[in-house]
Protein backbone atom coordinates (compact mmCIF):
# COMPACT_ATOMS: atom_id res chain seq x y z
CA UNK A 1 0.00 0.00 0.00
CA UNK A 2 1.56 3.32 -0.95
CA UNK A 3 1.01 6.78 1.10
CA UNK A 4 -1.11 7.70 -1.05
CA UNK A 5 -3.72 4.68 -1.07
CA UNK A 6 -3.27 4.38 2.35
CA UNK A 7 -4.63 8.33 2.94
CA UNK A 8 -7.47 7.36 1.17
CA UNK A 9 -8.53 4.21 3.33
CA UNK A 10 -8.00 6.31 6.27
CA UNK A 11 -9.60 9.73 5.21
CA UNK A 12 -6.40 11.70 5.99
CA UNK A 13 -3.81 13.82 4.20
CA UNK A 14 -0.91 11.92 2.52
CA UNK A 15 1.97 14.07 4.31
CA UNK A 16 0.24 12.65 8.00
CA UNK A 17 0.37 9.18 6.83
CA UNK A 18 4.20 9.66 5.94
CA UNK A 19 4.95 11.78 9.40
CA UNK A 20 3.20 8.92 10.95
CA UNK A 21 4.54 6.02 9.56
CA UNK A 22 7.87 6.66 8.58
CA UNK A 23 10.01 5.75 11.59
CA UNK A 24 7.91 2.57 12.08
CA UNK A 25 8.38 1.20 9.09
CA UNK A 26 12.45 2.32 8.69
CA UNK A 27 12.57 0.07 12.43
CA UNK A 28 10.61 -2.70 10.97
CA UNK A 29 13.02 -2.79 7.32
CA UNK A 30 16.29 -2.82 10.10
CA UNK A 31 14.90 -5.62 12.16
CA UNK A 32 14.30 -7.42 9.02
CA UNK A 33 10.55 -7.19 9.66
CA UNK A 34 8.11 -6.71 6.04
CA UNK A 35 7.83 -2.85 6.37
CA UNK A 36 4.89 -2.32 3.90
CA UNK A 37 1.77 -0.28 4.70
CA UNK A 38 -1.73 -2.52 5.47
CA UNK A 39 -4.88 -1.78 6.27
CA UNK A 40 -4.25 -3.95 9.49
CA UNK A 41 -1.83 -1.12 10.91
CA UNK A 42 -3.74 1.84 9.58
CA UNK A 43 -6.17 0.11 11.59
CA UNK A 44 -3.65 -0.34 14.73
CA UNK A 45 -2.74 3.48 14.33
CA UNK A 46 -6.61 4.79 13.91
CA UNK A 47 -8.70 1.97 15.95
CA UNK A 48 -6.16 0.45 18.17
CA UNK A 49 -6.98 -2.91 17.16
CA UNK A 50 -3.98 -5.10 17.46
CA UNK A 51 -2.16 -6.58 14.78
CA UNK A 52 -1.97 -10.46 14.71
CA UNK A 53 1.96 -10.91 15.28
CA UNK A 54 2.57 -8.06 17.95
CA UNK A 55 4.50 -9.81 20.06
CA UNK A 56 6.70 -11.43 17.18
CA UNK A 57 7.22 -8.10 16.13
CA UNK A 58 8.31 -6.62 19.83
CA UNK A 59 10.62 -9.42 20.09
CA UNK A 60 12.67 -8.66 16.95
CA UNK A 61 12.42 -5.08 17.65
CA UNK A 62 14.50 -6.24 21.02
CA UNK A 63 11.47 -4.71 22.66
CA UNK A 64 12.70 -5.80 26.32
CA UNK A 65 16.51 -4.37 26.15
CA UNK A 66 14.76 -0.76 25.18
CA UNK A 67 12.24 -0.83 28.09
CA UNK A 68 15.17 -2.23 30.58
CA UNK A 69 17.29 0.75 29.94
CA UNK A 70 14.08 3.22 30.21
CA UNK A 71 14.61 1.52 33.90
CA UNK A 72 11.37 -0.90 34.09
CA UNK A 73 12.32 -3.88 36.34
CA UNK A 74 12.57 -7.38 34.79
CA UNK A 75 9.97 -8.95 36.60
CA UNK A 76 6.68 -7.63 35.37
CA UNK A 77 8.29 -6.86 31.51
CA UNK A 78 6.84 -10.06 29.67
CA UNK A 79 3.11 -9.02 30.87
CA UNK A 80 3.85 -5.82 30.03
CA UNK A 81 4.71 -6.47 26.33
CA UNK A 82 2.08 -9.16 26.13
CA UNK A 83 -1.32 -8.30 23.85
CA UNK A 84 -3.16 -9.13 26.93
CA UNK A 85 -2.04 -6.18 28.75
CA UNK A 86 -4.19 -2.80 28.97
CA UNK A 87 -1.94 0.03 27.95
CA UNK A 88 -1.98 1.86 24.59
CA UNK A 89 -0.37 -0.64 22.48
CA UNK A 90 0.05 1.13 19.65
CA UNK A 91 1.99 3.90 21.48
CA UNK A 92 4.11 1.78 23.14
CA UNK A 93 5.63 0.59 19.55
CA UNK A 94 5.89 3.17 18.25
CA UNK A 95 7.96 4.79 20.75
CA UNK A 96 9.97 1.52 20.72
CA UNK A 97 10.43 1.92 16.86
CA UNK A 98 11.25 5.36 17.47
CA UNK A 99 13.80 4.51 19.56
CA UNK A 100 15.35 2.11 17.71
CA UNK A 101 16.05 4.35 15.06
CA UNK A 102 17.24 7.36 17.20
CA UNK A 103 14.14 9.23 17.50
CA UNK A 104 13.33 11.30 20.54
CA UNK A 105 9.99 9.39 22.30
CA UNK A 106 6.84 11.24 22.00
CA UNK A 107 5.74 13.70 24.26
CA UNK A 108 2.95 11.42 25.47
CA UNK A 109 4.89 8.90 25.92
CA UNK A 110 5.09 9.34 29.93
CA UNK A 111 1.72 10.56 30.36
CA UNK A 112 0.19 7.71 28.76
CA UNK A 113 2.61 4.89 28.56
CA UNK A 114 4.48 4.59 31.49
CA UNK A 115 2.63 6.02 34.22
CA UNK A 116 -0.10 3.53 33.94
CA UNK A 117 2.31 1.12 33.08
CA UNK A 118 3.75 2.03 36.33
CA UNK A 119 0.67 2.44 39.05
CA UNK A 120 -0.94 -1.03 37.18
CA UNK A 121 1.73 -2.98 36.76
CA UNK A 122 4.88 -2.53 38.81
CA UNK A 123 3.65 -0.37 41.63
CA UNK A 124 1.09 -3.83 42.24
CA UNK A 125 3.93 -6.03 42.32
CA UNK A 126 6.59 -4.62 44.54
CA UNK A 127 4.04 -3.91 47.22
CA UNK A 128 3.46 -7.84 46.74
CA UNK A 129 6.96 -8.35 46.72
CA UNK A 130 7.23 -6.71 50.35
CA UNK A 131 4.35 -8.26 51.62
CA UNK A 132 5.87 -11.94 50.69
CA UNK A 133 8.79 -10.87 52.31
CA UNK A 134 6.56 -10.06 55.28
CA UNK A 135 5.05 -13.06 55.75
CA UNK A 136 8.15 -15.25 54.73
CA UNK A 137 10.03 -13.66 57.64
CA UNK A 138 7.02 -14.51 59.91
CA UNK A 139 7.56 -18.22 58.56
CA UNK A 140 11.04 -18.54 59.18
CA UNK A 141 10.58 -17.71 62.72
CA UNK A 142 8.19 -20.57 63.80
CA UNK A 143 10.47 -23.05 61.62
CA UNK A 144 13.68 -22.21 63.36
CA UNK A 145 11.78 -22.61 66.42
CA UNK A 146 11.40 -25.81 65.57
CA UNK A 147 14.74 -27.16 64.36
CA UNK A 148 16.37 -27.43 67.99
CA UNK A 149 13.44 -30.25 69.42
CA UNK A 150 14.23 -31.83 65.52
CA UNK A 151 17.86 -31.83 66.36
CA UNK A 152 17.46 -32.89 70.24
CA UNK A 153 15.19 -36.16 69.10
CA UNK A 154 17.32 -37.17 66.48
CA UNK A 155 20.51 -37.13 68.74
CA UNK A 156 18.36 -39.58 71.23
CA UNK A 157 17.20 -41.80 68.63
CA UNK A 158 20.54 -41.90 67.09
CA UNK A 159 21.64 -43.85 70.21
CA UNK A 160 19.37 -46.29 70.69
CA UNK A 161 20.10 -50.14 69.26
CA UNK A 162 19.69 -49.42 65.10
CA UNK A 163 19.23 -53.18 64.22
CA UNK A 164 16.40 -53.26 66.82
CA UNK A 165 14.60 -50.38 65.03
CA UNK A 166 15.39 -51.59 61.40
CA UNK A 167 12.16 -51.71 59.33
CA UNK A 168 9.75 -49.78 61.88
CA UNK A 169 8.18 -46.51 61.81
CA UNK A 170 10.07 -45.09 64.00
CA UNK A 171 13.22 -45.57 61.93
CA UNK A 172 11.48 -43.84 58.49
CA UNK A 173 10.71 -41.40 61.42
CA UNK A 174 14.24 -40.84 62.32
CA UNK A 175 15.44 -40.44 58.59
CA UNK A 176 12.50 -37.87 57.47
CA UNK A 177 13.73 -36.02 60.99
CA UNK A 178 17.40 -35.69 59.61
CA UNK A 179 15.89 -35.10 55.50
CA UNK A 180 13.81 -32.07 57.76
CA UNK A 181 17.17 -30.78 59.69
CA UNK A 182 19.25 -30.86 56.80
CA UNK A 183 16.84 -28.76 54.59
CA UNK A 184 16.02 -26.49 57.29
CA UNK A 185 20.00 -25.78 57.75
CA UNK A 186 20.84 -25.47 54.05
CA UNK A 187 18.11 -23.37 53.49
CA UNK A 188 16.80 -20.88 56.00
CA UNK A 189 19.87 -20.40 58.62
CA UNK B 1 -22.34 6.19 14.60
CA UNK B 2 -20.07 3.55 14.48
CA UNK B 3 -20.84 -0.13 14.76
CA UNK B 4 -23.87 0.11 12.81
CA UNK B 5 -24.49 -3.64 12.00
CA UNK B 6 -23.90 -4.63 15.86
CA UNK B 7 -26.38 -2.06 17.53
CA UNK B 8 -28.80 -2.07 14.74
CA UNK B 9 -29.18 -5.67 16.05
CA UNK B 10 -29.27 -4.45 19.74
CA UNK B 11 -31.74 -2.38 19.52
CA UNK B 12 -34.35 -5.18 18.30
CA UNK B 13 -34.55 -7.03 21.68
CA UNK B 14 -36.11 -4.86 24.06
CA UNK B 15 -39.43 -5.26 21.87
CA UNK B 16 -38.86 -9.19 22.49
CA UNK B 17 -39.68 -8.09 26.33
CA UNK B 18 -42.51 -6.38 25.26
CA UNK B 19 -44.28 -9.13 23.26
CA UNK B 20 -43.44 -11.58 26.23
CA UNK B 21 -45.48 -8.99 28.34
CA UNK B 22 -48.28 -9.21 25.55
CA UNK B 23 -48.37 -13.01 25.46
CA UNK B 24 -48.36 -13.26 29.67
CA UNK B 25 -51.03 -11.16 29.38
CA UNK B 26 -53.67 -13.63 27.19
CA UNK B 27 -52.57 -16.46 28.75
CA UNK B 28 -55.43 -17.33 31.04
CA UNK B 29 -53.57 -18.91 33.98
CA UNK B 30 -50.51 -17.46 34.11
CA UNK B 31 -50.39 -15.61 37.73
CA UNK B 32 -51.21 -19.27 39.15
CA UNK B 33 -48.17 -20.77 37.47
CA UNK B 34 -46.07 -17.46 38.27
CA UNK B 35 -46.60 -18.70 41.88
CA UNK B 36 -45.94 -22.69 40.98
CA UNK B 37 -42.87 -22.53 38.57
CA UNK B 38 -39.42 -21.12 38.97
CA UNK B 39 -38.75 -17.84 36.96
CA UNK B 40 -36.85 -19.42 33.92
CA UNK B 41 -39.41 -22.65 34.07
CA UNK B 42 -42.18 -20.06 34.07
CA UNK B 43 -40.89 -18.13 31.20
CA UNK B 44 -39.97 -21.20 28.81
CA UNK B 45 -43.18 -22.91 29.33
CA UNK B 46 -44.94 -19.71 27.94
CA UNK B 47 -42.84 -19.30 25.24
CA UNK B 48 -43.62 -23.12 24.48
CA UNK B 49 -47.22 -22.76 24.71
CA UNK B 50 -47.21 -19.76 22.33
CA UNK B 51 -45.30 -21.53 19.72
CA UNK B 52 -47.73 -24.17 19.67
CA UNK B 53 -50.57 -21.78 18.86
CA UNK B 54 -51.83 -21.27 15.54
CA UNK B 55 -51.82 -17.47 15.45
CA UNK B 56 -49.18 -17.06 17.85
CA UNK B 57 -46.99 -14.31 17.59
CA UNK B 58 -43.70 -17.06 17.12
CA UNK B 59 -41.58 -15.14 19.48
CA UNK B 60 -39.41 -18.85 19.85
CA UNK B 61 -38.62 -18.33 16.56
CA UNK B 62 -38.10 -14.90 16.76
CA UNK B 63 -35.80 -14.99 19.33
CA UNK B 64 -33.83 -17.81 17.59
CA UNK B 65 -33.44 -15.55 14.82
CA UNK B 66 -32.36 -12.58 16.57
CA UNK B 67 -29.46 -14.06 18.39
CA UNK B 68 -28.06 -15.82 15.52
CA UNK B 69 -27.76 -12.48 13.93
CA UNK B 70 -26.62 -10.97 16.85
CA UNK B 71 -23.62 -13.66 17.05
CA UNK B 72 -23.15 -12.85 13.06
CA UNK B 73 -22.78 -9.30 13.25
CA UNK B 74 -19.12 -8.06 13.47
CA UNK B 75 -18.27 -4.81 14.84
CA UNK B 76 -16.17 -2.04 12.44
CA UNK B 77 -12.74 -2.88 13.87
CA UNK B 78 -11.20 -5.79 16.15
CA UNK B 79 -11.25 -4.89 20.15
CA UNK B 80 -7.98 -5.80 21.90
CA UNK B 81 -9.13 -5.94 25.53
CA UNK B 82 -10.72 -9.08 26.09
CA UNK B 83 -11.15 -9.65 29.50
CA UNK B 84 -14.02 -7.32 30.29
CA UNK B 85 -14.24 -3.37 30.48
CA UNK B 86 -13.42 -3.69 34.33
CA UNK B 87 -9.35 -3.70 33.44
CA UNK B 88 -9.88 -1.08 31.07
CA UNK B 89 -11.60 1.19 33.58
CA UNK B 90 -8.64 0.91 35.92
CA UNK B 91 -6.60 1.66 33.15
CA UNK B 92 -8.70 4.93 32.35
CA UNK B 93 -8.60 5.85 35.89
CA UNK B 94 -5.22 6.24 36.41
CA UNK B 95 -4.80 8.47 32.92
CA UNK B 96 -8.44 10.71 33.00
CA UNK B 97 -10.75 10.10 30.19
CA UNK B 98 -10.04 13.65 28.72
CA UNK B 99 -6.39 13.00 28.48
CA UNK B 100 -7.21 9.43 26.98
CA UNK B 101 -5.85 8.82 23.48
CA UNK B 102 -9.08 8.84 20.11
CA UNK B 103 -8.12 5.24 19.63
CA UNK B 104 -8.12 4.21 23.58
CA UNK B 105 -11.17 6.22 23.35
CA UNK B 106 -12.76 4.06 20.91
CA UNK B 107 -11.56 0.92 21.75
CA UNK B 108 -13.52 1.68 25.17
CA UNK B 109 -16.53 2.09 23.67
CA UNK B 110 -16.09 -0.91 21.68
CA UNK B 111 -15.44 -3.30 24.89
CA UNK B 112 -18.73 -1.63 26.53
CA UNK B 113 -20.72 -2.46 23.52
CA UNK B 114 -19.48 -6.05 23.38
CA UNK B 115 -19.65 -6.73 27.05
CA UNK B 116 -23.31 -5.74 26.27
CA UNK B 117 -23.52 -8.31 23.39
CA UNK B 118 -21.97 -11.25 25.77
CA UNK B 119 -25.10 -10.60 27.98
CA UNK B 120 -27.56 -12.09 25.71
CA UNK B 121 -26.69 -15.84 25.63
CA UNK B 122 -29.59 -17.77 25.93
CA UNK B 123 -33.10 -17.33 25.91
CA UNK B 124 -33.85 -16.37 29.44
CA UNK B 125 -31.30 -13.39 29.02
CA UNK B 126 -33.88 -11.75 26.74
CA UNK B 127 -36.16 -11.87 29.33
CA UNK B 128 -34.04 -10.31 32.73
CA UNK B 129 -35.27 -7.09 33.16
CA UNK B 130 -31.45 -5.84 34.49
CA UNK B 131 -29.71 -6.72 31.41
CA UNK B 132 -32.76 -5.09 29.21
CA UNK B 133 -32.65 -1.65 31.31
CA UNK B 134 -28.86 -1.94 30.84
CA UNK B 135 -29.27 -2.40 27.49
CA UNK B 136 -32.09 0.72 26.88
CA UNK B 137 -29.57 3.25 28.94
CA UNK B 138 -26.91 2.09 26.39
CA UNK B 139 -28.47 2.66 23.19
CA UNK B 140 -30.18 6.06 24.68
CA UNK B 141 -28.78 9.20 22.18
CA UNK B 142 -27.33 6.08 19.74
CA UNK B 143 -29.31 6.35 16.38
Amino acid sequence: MTYREAAIYANKHPREIKEEFENILEAFEEANLPHKLTKELIDFWLHGSIIINYEMILKRLKAKDILLSIGLPQKSLSTILSTHATIDHYLLLKNICLNRVFEEFTSDFQTLVLEPINKLYIEPSIKFENAKLIEIEKANKVITSLSKPIQDSINKLDKLNKSALAGTVQETLLIEFTKLDELISDRIK
Amino acid sequence: MQHQELVRVLKKIPNLYLEFVLIEKSFKRSSDLKRKLSKEAYQSHIIQHDSKLKHGRKLLQRIRYISNELEISKPDFRSSFHHGTEVLYSYVNTIGYEKLSPRMKKQLELTQLLEIKHQFQNIHDFFDEDKINKLKKFLKGKH
